[in-house]
């Protein structure tokens, strides 16, 4: 059985500029111990996907479809219920490690409180605490355990955000841009921690960095405008990307000369008919234009919602 | 803890003040001087059509006002140095102890009302901020903006017909009865002026406390901690509140301070002369010496509120701390 | 992430619907509503039992006697209670009762800390008499002095006082006078300007004070009297205090504030109240009123509720609009102090176009005196040149009353036979090079209390602008520019106390002296001649014929066209006390010993 399954999700927010629709009749799958690589641009619904699978979105946010975790649907979960799922079962590593710590505790003492919360003792919580700092790579975990979050650089929050959510040994993993705003040497520090970490749980590894999906997992899912676009093993997807959006990601890599995408994506409020990709696809005929290409299976567990592929 | 913020910085702070306090001083008395009309004239031109201009000129020069500025202005602060703030020429008193019992009662209504206002503000603010969207954060808003539209002086005036005028339960302001007439404890003579006092501050440090909540609420910590499964008490005392109240502090000891100088509206209503009054009616009788040492008082206050608000910061918050230590 | 703000965005804008917010005000008015519409209670005389309204002998009897034998005895609950048979003893005989209370709107309205150091207090002060005071009749009362005469030049001035006693027992003797005198000057206090063309103050017995003045001044006792005037204060007090300009008052009440008046200090606390006692051993008539407590109340609502709960019993100085409010309203009654302020349009006579007496002349018959005084409400129409008859009294030229009465086609002759302006067909006035007559008036001085300087050139605006086509234009200056802004405008409203319309000294107000120019820049020699004619005479008679003759050179120059006077407005509670109207006081406030010695508790009244 899978251990998590999205089945047709849909979140939508109210504002006065009209309904956001963040996240649009999205399927996933995720086996035990699987790897997979979100990849989008900002807005592009992915970091909305994952806290929605964790239920974290404000109370007006509407989420539609299900969530199951476990066969379990998260989204009929009751507030204790989901208290208890999160954090053992699924962890969350934030984005901006630095802002997702309190800047008035010490480093420490927020370390010591979350494995409370995991259910170890105080005295086992003290013992535990520069073991669990230690397998995140700290060298010095008492000093580590004294600083302020604002005392301590972006990789070392990272590690130890990463840390917290390891307090718990969850068996899925929600890493978000963990990659963001580091330096390369600290950036692939973090993809082998959180390789190892995750040698024996699930990962859902939501970036914008290709190269460091392709480093760590398995699958990769492309998200556009809220909407799954392209869906394949890693080889697959690299190798023989289908979505033009995909091809033009790839070649916006350094590695393959760096040829940003023109244009932006469109908002979410105002989603134009058609390919929501179509205003910046190279390769649009002319029905991209007015009809909303379905997702197709191209085979190979290889997905794209693209009109080139019907 | 106090050890750890170093005394160069607590050095450097009151530094920093003593500059302020100068400047400010230095400010006023120019200033004060610069304002058109002068006490003699005002009052001659009360009993009479006529000014006349040798009466003020040997008024003038009694309390040396024909002096050069410059020569008043080391005057006057020789005299502040050595504790003479000089007489007032309404009242005959020295400004100094003029002041400090107008301090005094503003403080008895001042002291109550910045606790309780502080109290409530925050408390209200925080669960409105916390329950963001609930019926009880509707109704605490709704009741605090109608609450703060309605001016000190209503408030006031609604207290005293009521509670005064209508039900004669509380006295007719004024901090002491008559004697002869049945007596009030102070209690009752400041309960209504201190209550509006604090209906009327309420309101802004709601405001504050409340999008200071809403934005702690929207910070990534808050929603780690949800993701890690903190119980929603927890998350709210250990995480959001201290976090909120940071930016706060700051404001609600200035406030504090500004309402030390009195408020005008409060103190007539209640017939309870304090710093506002004083200076009101300093202000029309263009007492100088006594207008100077009020605005002395005043400047004293708020750098003091100041400077216990830096002091105070770095003990709550280690960023502050380590900036300090890097300084 | 702007996504999280979405929500907190949302709120803040419902936050501030109107709607709610009315349900929130009519939730807190439910709650108050019921404590207004509760009852206030009402009074009853003490040892009336027959219920008309006074008490008897026999009533007094029957009811001290019951007082006594439940006293004594212990008999069943006497009628009447040890405070109540008082009340009923005074309703018999003449023993000071009750407490009247009347707020005063600031510290400064106090007995000051220091006297000395404030201005005079003879008609304003309780405590403190002077030698003489004005009556409204144009004549002088004793208060200290029983007689007093000078010499025919008017330079010498007796007083002989009356046996009098300090508050303290001492008697007041002419040394404390020629004190007064020489304190005031040793000190260089402010108060000594009145004092300044007296040159010594000899005292040849203990009870006679002759002051020597430097200049003839037969109106020495008005300077005496009033705005600001001089009280005595006693000598064996005030000797021991070196520097009476920080010599705080308070801090040593029973042994300071010793006057000589008929009410005596009992107890002060400083911005709150200030409780005086009758002074039993008051050389003239002693009060019917045993207290006086002044207290602090600064909000003028606060006052009127004040009276309208009890708390106060009189509330002098109120507004046209408050007097309004208060009108029907139980037990309350409101009164006219007439005269109070007098209000004119004054020209500055060295500016154009006030400069030509013609133009001056002419706009005097475009005042509707009638309209202004309706406008302000109490207030009379003035219509002579500057003195106010029911002040001044024969002082007031006859020929001079009604000189110049309303009436637009005689500004218009004015104008049409002068040499400057000219009429067209409209009846509009032009200069005679055909511009308009611009006149750009500030308002600001001491006419603008209650905006009168606003209303009085509203009602003289239409006749002004429409009938006669000039263009009026008016600034409010703040107080403390006015004076510099009506030196530059060649016409100004102005308003000032009744008592400087009372007396043909008064008329110095125009006269230019050698030492300077005056408030209207009006400077003619004949006029000059004839006010310092008037400073050396002091016949009566004389001054009289004097002053009518300076009329008459005004009535022609016309530097200034008195409107009206108005009156000032006092509300008191017709339950309380009794007596306020049947005595007027000189000045505008009712914080005169005339009127305090006058006045009872009500229920004595019918005894
Ligand atoms: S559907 Fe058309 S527009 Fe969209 S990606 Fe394919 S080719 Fe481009």
């Amino acid at each position: 059985m899978e251990l998590i399954e999205i089945k047709s999700l849909k979140v939508t927010f109210p504002t006065e500029a009209g309904l956001v629709r963040s996240v649009d009749c999205v399927d996933l799958q995720l086996g035990a111990r699987e790897k997979l690589g979100l990849i989008g641009e900002t807005g592009s619904g992915k970091s909305v996907l994952a806290h929605a699978t964790l239920r974290l979105l404000q109370p007006d946010a509407l989420c539609e479809g299900e969530i199951l975790y476990q066969g379990r649907n998260l989204l009929d979960c009751t507030p204790t219920e989901l208290r208890r799922l999160r954090g053992r079962e699924l962890a969350l590593i934030p984005q901006n490690p630095s802002r997702a710590l309190n800047p008035l505790q010490t480093v420490g003492k927020q370390l010591f409180e979350t494995l409370r919360q995991a259910g170890y003792s105080k005295k086992e919580a003290v013992a535990k605490m520069p073991e669990l700092l230690r397998s995140v790579g700290a060298i010095d975990p008492d000093s580590w355990a004294k600083a302020y979050p604002h005392e301590c650089s972006g990789g070392m929050c990272e590690r130890i955000v990463i840390a917290l959510s390891l307090a718990f040994s969850p068996s899925l993993l929600l890493a978000d841009e963990p990659t963001k705003g580091l330096d390369s040497l600290n950036r692939a520090r973090i993809i082998t921690l959180l390789g190892e970490v995750t040698e024996n749980r699930a990962l859902l590894f939501i970036t914008h960095d290709l190269e460091a999906a392709a480093l760590l997992c398995t699958r990769l899912a492309l998200m556009y405008a809220g909407e799954l676009v392209e869906l394949g093993d890693k080889a697959a997807v690299f190798e023989n990307p289908l979505h033009p959006y995909t091809r033009g990601l790839l070649f916006a890599l350094p590695a393959r000369g760096m040829q940003p995408i023109p244009g932006r994506s469109p908002p979410l409020t105002a989603l134009p008919d058609g390919c929501r990709f179509h205003s910046r696809c190279p390769e649009a005929i002319a029905r991209c234009r007015s009809q909303h290409p379905p997702l197709f299976d191209t085979g190979n567990g290889h997905f794209c919602r693209c009109w080139l592929y019907v | 803890m106090v050890l750890e913020i170093g005394n160069r910085y607590i050095l450097r702070r009151f530094f920093s003040g003593l500059l302020a306090f100068l400047l400010s001083i230095t400010l006023t008395f120019f200033l004060l001087r610069s304002l058109p009309g002068d006490y003699m004239t005002d009052l001659l031109l009360e009993i009479g059509r006529y000014a006349p201009p040798e009466l003020v000129a040997s008024f003038k020069h009694e309390v040396g006002l024909d002096l050069p500025l410059p020569e008043q202005y080391l005057l006057y602060l020789t005299g502040i140095l050595k504790g003479n703030w000089g007489h007032s020429f309404e009242y005959g008193l020295p400004v100094f102890s003029l002041i400090r019992e107008k301090l005094y009662w503003t403080l008895v209504l001042l002291l109550p009302s910045s606790l309780l206002s502080a109290g409530l503000g925050m408390g209200f603010g925080a669960y409105s901020g916390w329950k963001n969207g609930s019926k009880t954060d509707a109704f605490l808003l709704h009741s605090l903006v109608f609450v703060g539209a309605v001016p000190s002086y209503c408030w006031g005036f609604a207290g005293l017909f009521i509670f005064s005028f209508r039900l004669g339960l509380l006295p007719f302001g004024g901090y002491v009865s008559l004697p002869g007439t049945e007596p009030a404890g102070l209690f009752r003579h400041a309960l209504l002026p201190v209550l509006t006092l604090t209906l009327c501050s309420v309101p802004g440090i709601y405001y504050l406390m409340r999008n200071s909540m809403l934005d702690t609420l929207g910070e990534d910590y808050i929603l780690a901690a949800r993701a890690r499964g903190f119980s929603e008490s927890r998350i709210l005392f250990q995480h959001a509140l201290p976090n909120s109240i940071l930016p706060v502090l700051t404001m609600t000891s200035l406030h504090c301070a500004h309402m030390l100088a009195g408020s005008v509206f409060i103190e007539t209503i209640f017939a309870w002369p304090g710093l506002g009054l004083l200076t009101y009616s300093a202000l029309e009788t263009h007492d100088l010496p006594l207008l100077q040492g009020i605005f002395l008082v005043d400047t004293l206050l708020i750098i003091i509120a100041n400077l216990t608000a830096d002091l105070l910061y770095p003990l709550i918050d280690p960023r502050i701390r380590s900036r300090i230590r890097g300084e | 992430m702007n996504l999280k703000s979405f929500k907190f965005r949302i709120l803040k804008e419902n936050s501030l619907q109107p709607v709610r917010s009315w349900f929130c005000l009519l939730f807190i008015l439910g709650l108050f509503l019921p404590a207004c519409i509760l009852p206030a209670g009402a009074s009853v005389i003490p040892g009336d039992s027959s219920g008309d309204t006074c008490v008897s002998d026999e009533e007094l009897a029957s009811s001290i006697l019951s007082y006594m034998e439940y006293s004594y005895l212990g008999k069943e609950e006497p009628h009447l209670s040890a405070e109540e048979l008082s009340l009923a003893a005074h309703n018999f005989r003449h023993i000071p009762y009750g407490r009247v209370v009347i707020p005063v709107s600031s510290e400064g309205d106090f007995i000051t800390p220091n006297i000395w150091y404030k201005m005079g207090v003879p008609t304003g002060s309780l405590i403190y008499e002077g030698l003489v005071t004005r009556n409204r009749d144009g004549n002088y009362d004793s208060w200290l002095a029983e007689s007093w005469n000078s010499s025919k030049d008017a330079k010498v001035w007796t007083f002989r006082l009356k046996e009098a006693k300090w508050q303290d027992g001492e008697p007041v003797s002419s040394e404390d006078v020629k004190f007064t005198h020489d304190y005031l000057k040793d000190k260089k206090l402010k108060l000594a300007f009145v004092l300044n063309s007296v040159e010594r103050v000899e005292c040849p017995d203990a009870r006679t004070a002759i002051f020597y003045l430097e200049n003839p001044d037969p109106t020495f006792p008005d300077r005496l009297s009033h705005s600001p005037g001089i009280a005595i204060f006693p000598k064996h007090i005030w000797e021991n205090v070196e520097n009476p300009a920080s010599y705080d008052e308070y801090a040593s009440g029973d042994t300071h504030f010793i006057g000589s008046g008929p009410f005596r200090y009992k107890a002060a606390e400083r911005g709150q109240y200030f409780l005086l006692e009758a002074n039993e051993a008051y050389h003239g008539d002693s009060p019917y009123v045993k207290e006086v407590a002044l207290k602090l109340i600064p909000d003028a609502s606060s006052r009127l509720f004040a009276l309208q709960s009890g708390e106060i019993d009189v509330l002098p100085e109120i507004t046209p609009v408050e007097a309004e409010k208060l009108k029907g309203k139980d037990n309350i009654k409101v009164y006219n102090i007439p005269d109070a302020t007098g209000y004119e349009i004054a020209f500055n006579c060295e500016l154009f176009p006030t400069n030509d007496p013609l133009f001056r002349q002419a706009l005097s018959h475009a005042v509707n005196r009638e309209n202004a005084s309706n406008t302000l409400g109490n207030a009379e129409p003035t219509e002579t040149v500057f003195l106010l008859p029911d002040l001044a009294h024969d002082f007031v030229n006859p020929d001079c009353i009604r000189k110049y009465d309303y009436d637009i086609e005689k500004t218009r002759a004015i104008f049409k036979a002068s040499d400057n302006f000219s009429v067209d067909s409209d009846g509009k006035v032009r200069y005679k090079n055909g511009d308009q007559i611009h006149l750009k008036i500030p308002l600001g001085g001491k006419a603008h209390m209650n905006r009168a300087d606003e209303k009085i050139l509203n009602a003289i605006k239409m006749d002004w602008e429409d009938k006669l086509g000039f263009d009026v234009e008016f600034e409010v200056v703040p107080k403390d520019i006015y004076l510099e802004e009506i030196g530059e405008s060649p016409i100004f409203i102005d308003g000032m106390p009744g008592t400087m319309h009372d007396d043909v000294e008064d008329l110095n107000n125009f006269y230019r002296s050698p030492a300077g120019s005056n408030y209207y820049h009006y400077d003619n020699p004949k006029y000059n001649r004839l006010m310092e004619e008037l400073k050396n005479t002091t016949d009566r008679d004389k001054r009289k014929e004097i002053g009518y003759r300076m009329q008459a050179v005004l009535a022609e120059d016309v530097p200034t066209i008195p409107v009206c006077s108005t009156g000032t407005l006092v509300a008191y509670r017709t339950d309380r006390f009794t007596g306020w109207e049947s005595v007027m006081p000189l000045q505008a406030g009712i914080l005169d010993k005339k009127v305090f010695l006058n006045i009872k508790p009500v229920s004595s009244q019918a005894s």
